[in-house]
């Protein structure tokens, strides 16, 4: 009796409708989709550098450190030559070293990347690397941060080896700190002359102007790191390409594909200010 | 009639009723919807904060870089200029349009001295710390400003900032509430009635 059903037309608002409302139930998740991965690009990047930030602020402030009073110096080889050259080579440079002329800072050309050599006494190296030395002792150790293929590494050394004074025990390893580095620049702070100077730093230079400053006794008291980072590929699209500088390089056009970040930090060598003060 | 019954019963549902179905599914979908947008401004803070707290420690980290013993007192001090606001933000330098971060830290001004290829002398030094860490400040945010202050503990010698002094290292945005993000505005970033601004604020000695 009552077998009427739907009409034609109630049928047909019934679909708009539901089209309208499944329209806009797609529409939201796939905006929320959109804004999660963007997230999650954002937060993966800032991890990453306060990350990478921590970590070489830990390990590069200590450059120039050289302490005979509370450490447990290795005294296998004389302390006093050891102390000498650590302290005044904070900034390991190419030719430093006797057995590898090559190693050390250097400066690379048109916005390439930069090459990072430090000089401390420690007990291990970055990659926890300790050569045989037995107990707490600590030992001269290099350590070098350079990137490849966008991979950010870092080499431990044992500096009396390098040196020539000893054999390794063992050998150098790398690790990778930090995965999708565009860009790794490093500035240095330099004292006026260090005789009378304060132990502040009176200009920033790059490293291939080290060694000229380094022969008029001026010396590296701050470090400026440079980091540019992106997020992994293919989690972001359309993002507005913008010019970022890194340091003193000149500014790069970022990619839409990614979402970019630089992180800088400056760190003052506290080693090396009291040295300078102490000259 | 058993048959006649049971077909009497099938009325289905009333169009009407499938319509105020659809509003109250609507309704649903519009908070689905504005979830996002808090989301978002929420992760914008987010940013704004943590690139503060960054930038932050590198104002301290600077300072620290540029120390000196004291001449009158015991501890570090580090040259006026450090405190004085003119240097911080693009204070005296001028932009045709928006974006500073464009505008002024692509190359180094010319304004500001160039410490990179000569030597400087340390107000200049000041100076050109100032430029880059602000800079570094309004990297993602534009809107960030950066402040540095001293409570000076012994006003009556030269510097504006004696051994042992306290410094203030305070980062600054404007922040807008609504009903869906309220913010507890720190009354040191908000010092006159009507400001909404969110801040990182770092207190040092050197």
């Amino acid at each position: 009796m009552n077998q009427r059903g739907f009409t034609l037309i109630e049928m047909m608002i019934a679909l708009v409708l539901g089209l309208v409302i499944s329209g806009a139930v797609i529409q939201t998740m796939v905006s929320s989709r959109v804004t999660n991965s963007l997230n999650q690009a954002v937060s993966q990047v800032q991890e990453s550098g306060r990350f990478v930030m921590a970590r070489l602020n830990r390990e590069v402030i200590e450059a120039g450190r050289y302490d005979q009073v509370v450490a447990r110096v290795d005294t296998t080889v004389d302390p006093l030559v050891e102390a000498a050259f650590i302290q005044n080579r904070p900034v390991g440079l190419p030719g430093d070293y006797l057995s590898s002329a090559s190693l050390g800072s250097s400066q690379g050309g048109s916005g390439a990347d930069d090459e990072l050599v430090v000089n401390f006494l420690g007990r291990e190296d970055c990659t926890g690397n300790r050569y045989g030395y037995t107990g707490n002792d600590e030992f001269h150790v290099v350590n070098r941060y350079y990137v490849s293929g966008e991979k950010l590494y870092c080499s431990g050394y044992d500096g009396r080896a390098l040196r020539g004074v000893k054999t390794a025990k063992g050998t150098s390893k790398s690790v990778v700190l930090m995965d999708n580095v565009v860009s790794f620049q490093v500035q240095y702070g330099v004292t006026a002359t260090a005789t009378g100077s304060q132990g502040q730093a009176v200009q920033y230079v790059t490293a291939s102007q080290l060694s000229a400053l380094r022969a008029v006794n001026r010396q590296v008291v701050s470090v400026r790191i440079g980091v540019l980072l992106k997020s992994d590929a293919s989690q972001v699209s359309n993002i507005a390409s913008r010019n970022i500088a890194v340091l003193n390089e000149s500014a790069v056009t970022t990619d839409s594909g990614h979402y970019f970040q630089v992180f800088t930090q400056t760190l003052a060598l506290r080693n090396m200010k009291n040295f300078v003060r102490s000259l | 009639m058993r048959q006649h019954t049971l077909q009497k019963r099938q009325t289905g549902v009333g169009f009407i009723e499938v319509l105020i179905t659809l509003f109250v599914l609507a309704i649903g979908l519009l908070g689905v919807a504005s979830l996002q947008f808090v989301g978002s401004f929420a992760n914008r803070d987010a940013i704004s904060r943590t690139q503060s707290e960054l930038v932050a420690e590198q104002v301290a980290e600077r300072l620290r870089a540029a120390t000196r013993p004291a001449t009158a007192g015991d501890g570090m001090v580090v040259n006026n200029a450090y405190f004085s606001s003119n240097n911080y933000n693009f204070a005296t330098l001028s932009c045709g349009s928006g974006d500073t971060y464009a505008c002024h830290c692509l190359s180094l001004p010319s304004s500001v001295p160039d410490c990179e290829s000569g030597t400087c002398s340390e107000a200049q030094i000041a100076q050109y710390d100032a430029w880059s860490l602000s800079c570094a400040a309004v990297q993602t945010n534009k809107a960030i400003t950066l402040d540095v202050s001293c409570t000076d503990s012994n006003s009556g010698d030269a510097d504006t900032c004696s051994a042992g002094s306290r410094i203030h290292i305070m980062l600054t945005w404007p922040v807008s509430s609504s009903s869906k993000q309220q913010y507890t505005l720190n009354t040191r970033c908000n010092p006159d009635s009507g400001d909404s601004n969110a801040c990182v604020v770092k207190d040092i000695t050197l």
